[in-house]
């Protein structure tokens, strides 16, 4: 507690970024430090589990020490320790929660554990402070694809999520095979904006009616055939075509969805999180979308959409705010449910 | 001031304290008899537990000792990350133990000198081991990854030069850990005693004489690169120094003790990939075809096996891109077959597909070459279709085969 706010460190360390940040109230950011290890992983084409951990045990006591620092503040002055405890890659989530479990201890602070998940939609309400549920959520990211209708702010139903690939991984994927490098993600996203999203025509895979889940390996395969033929019938493929017309196939999806699910549950507002919430084509999609259905649109800033220990405050803060608590005991889960991790029950899907 | 120490490095978490340098050590382990897995969970509860029971105040603690490896790599990242973190906040010093040199701190009931061999299981018939005299605690074999059985012949050398001049036979040899409970039959001299890696081993090593250091710099001590790594840098060290060999492929006759050992392969082994290839098909790959493999965009798993001179005599290799794999190649010198040595690289490089989020996994194969069908079948491939004259050079027909059960008709939704 300083200045009568009550303050929140928050820790991330489910992927390849190891992060940690104080927030004060659930909502106003006081610092955010972010140690990426985008560098190491692009020599790889993709995350090593093995050397995530590893960079995760050299940076996540500087990343502490910086969001201090920034913040100004000392330990004592922390009111609540939020980690993420899943789910993720299990090697990068144990150095963080083990780090929290300390810090908790050797500073006599309470603790919670939050759903990685959870925390991406929490980003949305540090960037609104005027956000509050219910509301439509869509996080996609590297690691997921999720419709999720937010009741309360640790009340959420997981409409539908992918059953392959996530939409992040399908593009490293792809930008794999068309050898344009690592993370897909963006490099899509640069290269489609030059080229025409209808010059391969891509099939949707929507599944059958009224799922939210998502497939797109379908769609990576058709684009790997669709590569390979080309090569083999000796044709040029003009990538800037190819890139716009496999992320229109994938947006396409994706708002469809977002849309009939706040239609479906009467909500009048649509979150954006996660990754790909960053990419250009999805958010000038769903404003559109969102404009002509008399929807509002929430949309974080790219550093809140990728992984970040900020939104991991903020869930923890609404999460200790509403009585849950974590122990010692907290452990660390590759695979959890959102809806009974937003309560603190800790168990695999 | 008192001090703490943290040990998670092997199969159970423990931690002790000691009030103050000259007070009596108290050590707390997890009694769940745990896996391994569960260090996590129990090691901040464990410590919490240790001083509520000392009535110790955490704020006096100005020293944390931590095992710092080598061992489970997860399990020295929970231990370290724990130490760091509570140095961090509690304003202590860290003192980084070898977890190896924490067993000398331990007694063995043992009268006069010996050598002590720590040993933690590094699984594959490889070890972390070190050698100390005692009870001088001078240390003759440095910390490593070893074999168990090159390891036992060092310290048997070792423990014979320890003995002095011209001695026949070694000093007794004591080994110690997981890894020479688990290899003890590799270990044909000395006595094994029962040991392992323990908190108050730890706090006693760090007493005598550890040097204290920031938070800041403590590191885990691995011994070993990641695997992704190695092969990574294997990948460009290979490149630089190929040398190229002149004359054919020998057939030498297998060494006497039968040993074959497994590794990965690279792209520095693609000239030993093409000798053996050659020896045993007569459509032979060159090692350009190789090393395309390695460099092209594809993922190649290759896994060899040698024999005690360090020789290639079979490998097996797949090549993976979005969660499909092919098997390339799979083949075995033909004075080492009927060994197992095909069935196990394959394994070996369908395990690591799996791992790499593999899903679908296929291979041709020539429908005359019933042995290959057969170690296919083996493995869990079946045939999904046939090609009529698919082979150019003879126009034979190719089995197209597929990795895993027949898929069951979804029923329902």
């Amino acid at each position: 507690m300083k200045d009568g706010k009550f303050l929140v460190l928050g820790i991330e360390s489910s992927c390849d970024d190891t992060s940690a940040s104080v927030v004060a109230d659930g909502r106003e950011l006081l610092s955010l430090s972010i140690s990426s290890q985008i560098d190491i992983h692009t020599l790889y084409g993709g995350v090593v589990p093995e050397i995530a951990s590893r960079n995760h045990i050299k940076n996540i006591n500087a990343v502490i020490d910086e969001a201090m620092e920034k913040a100004g503040l000392d330990f004592d002055d922390i009111d609540l320790i939020g980690v993420t405890c899943g789910p993720g890659l299990i090697g990068s989530l144990v150095v963080g929660v083990s780090a929290a479990k300390a810090l908790a201890f050797a500073a006599d602070k309470p603790l919670v554990g939050v759903h990685h998940l959870q925390g991406h939609i929490s980003a949305d309400f540090i960037e609104y402070p005027e956000l509050e549920p219910p509301f439509t959520a869509v996080v996609a990211s590297g690691g997921n694809t999720d419709i999720v209708d937010v009741r309360g702010h640790n009340d959420m139903l997981m409409l539908g999520k992918t059953r392959d690939d996530a939409a992040g991984e399908a593009m490293d994927k792809v930008a794999r095979v068309m050898g344009i490098g690592y993370p897909g993600g963006p490099v899509i996203d640069k290269l489609a904006k030059s080229g025409d999203p209808h010059a391969v025509e891509f099939g949707r895979v929507r599944l059958e009616k009224g799922s939210y889940d998502f497939s797109f390996s379908g769609l990576k395969t058709q684009v790997i055939n669709y590569v390979n033929q080309c090569r083999m019938k000796g044709l040029e493929i003009k990538k800037e075509d190819l890139a716009a017309s496999f992320q229109k196939a994938v947006m396409d999806v994706i708002t469809e969805k977002a849309l009939e699910a706040a239609h479906e549950y009467g909500r009048d507002s649509i979150a954006l999180a996660g990754g790909v919430a960053s990419n250009s084509l999805l958010r000038s999609m769903m404003k559109d979308l969102c404009e002509a259905n008399s929807l509002k649109l929430y949309v974080p800033r790219p550093v809140l959409c990728t992984d970040n220990a900020a939104m991991i405050a903020c869930a923890a803060y609404y999460k200790y705010k509403e009585g849950y608590r974590d122990d010692l005991t907290l452990d660390a889960f590759p695979v959890l449910d959102l809806a009974k991790g937003a309560r603190g029950e800790w168990t695999a899907e | 001031m008192s001090i703490l120490a943290v040990e998670t490095t092997g199969r159970a978490a423990s931690a002790a304290f000691a009030a103050d340098r000259k007070a009596e050590i108290i050590e707390k382990a997890d009694e769940s008899g745990g896996s391994g897995m569960n260090h996590l969970q129990h090691l901040m509860p464990i410590v919490s537990e240790l001083l509520r029971e000392q009535g110790a105040d955490r704020n006096d603690i100005d020293c944390v000792a931590v095992s710092a490896g080598p061992g489970s790599f997860t399990g020295i990242r929970i231990g370290m990350a724990a130490a760091k973190t509570l140095a961090q906040v509690l304003g202590a010093d860290i003192v980084e133990v070898m977890t190896l040199e924490s067993f000398i701190y331990d007694e063995y009931g043992k009268e006069g000198s010996y050598l002590l061999c720590p040993m933690m299981d590094a699984r594959r018939h490889t070890v972390y081991a070190a050698a100390w005299l005692m009870p001088e605690k001078k240390k003759v074999i440095i910390e490593g990854d070893y074999e168990v059985s090159k390891f036992a012949e060092m310290a048997y050398e070792a423990g014979k030069s320890a003995a002095g001049d011209g001695s026949a036979d070694s000093l007794p040899l004591v080994y110690t850990g997981d890894g020479a409970e688990k290899y003890a039959e590799d270990l044909s001299s000395g006595d094994i005693i029962e040991n392992t890696q323990h908190a108050a081993a730890v706090l006693r090593a760090a007493l005598d004489g550890g040097r204290r250091i920031s938070y800041k710099e403590a590191e885990p001590v691995y011994l070993k690169k990641a695997e992704a790594e190695i092969k990574r840098k294997e990948g460009k060290l290979g490149l630089r120094k190929r040398k190229k060999k002149e004359e054919g492929p020998e057939l030498k006759m297998p060494p006497a003790d039968g040993r074959i050992e497994y590794r990965d392969l690279s792209v520095s082994d693609t000239a030993g990939l093409a000798d053996l290839d050659r020896i045993c098909f007569k459509h032979f790959w060159s090692e350009d075809s190789f090393k395309g493999d390695f460099e092209g965009q594809r993922a190649a798993v290759y896994r060899g096996a040698f024999n005690s001179r360090g020789e290639l005599v079979g490998f097996a290799g797949l090549v993976h891109i979005a969660g499909e794999a092919e098997v390339n190649r799979v083949a075995v010198h033909p004075l080492y077959r009927n060994k197992g040595i095909a069935g196990r690289c394959l394994k070996d490089i369908l395990d690591q597909a799996g791992q790499a989020g593999v899903e679908t996994t296929l291979l041709e194969v020539r429908e005359a070459n019933r042995s290959a069908i057969s170690l296919y079948k083996n493995s869990g491939f079946r045939v999904i279709s046939k090609r009529k004259n698919y082979y150019k050079e003879t126009g034979e027909n190719a089995l197209i085969m597929k990795l895993g059960e027949e898929e069951k008709k979804d029923e329902g939704r």
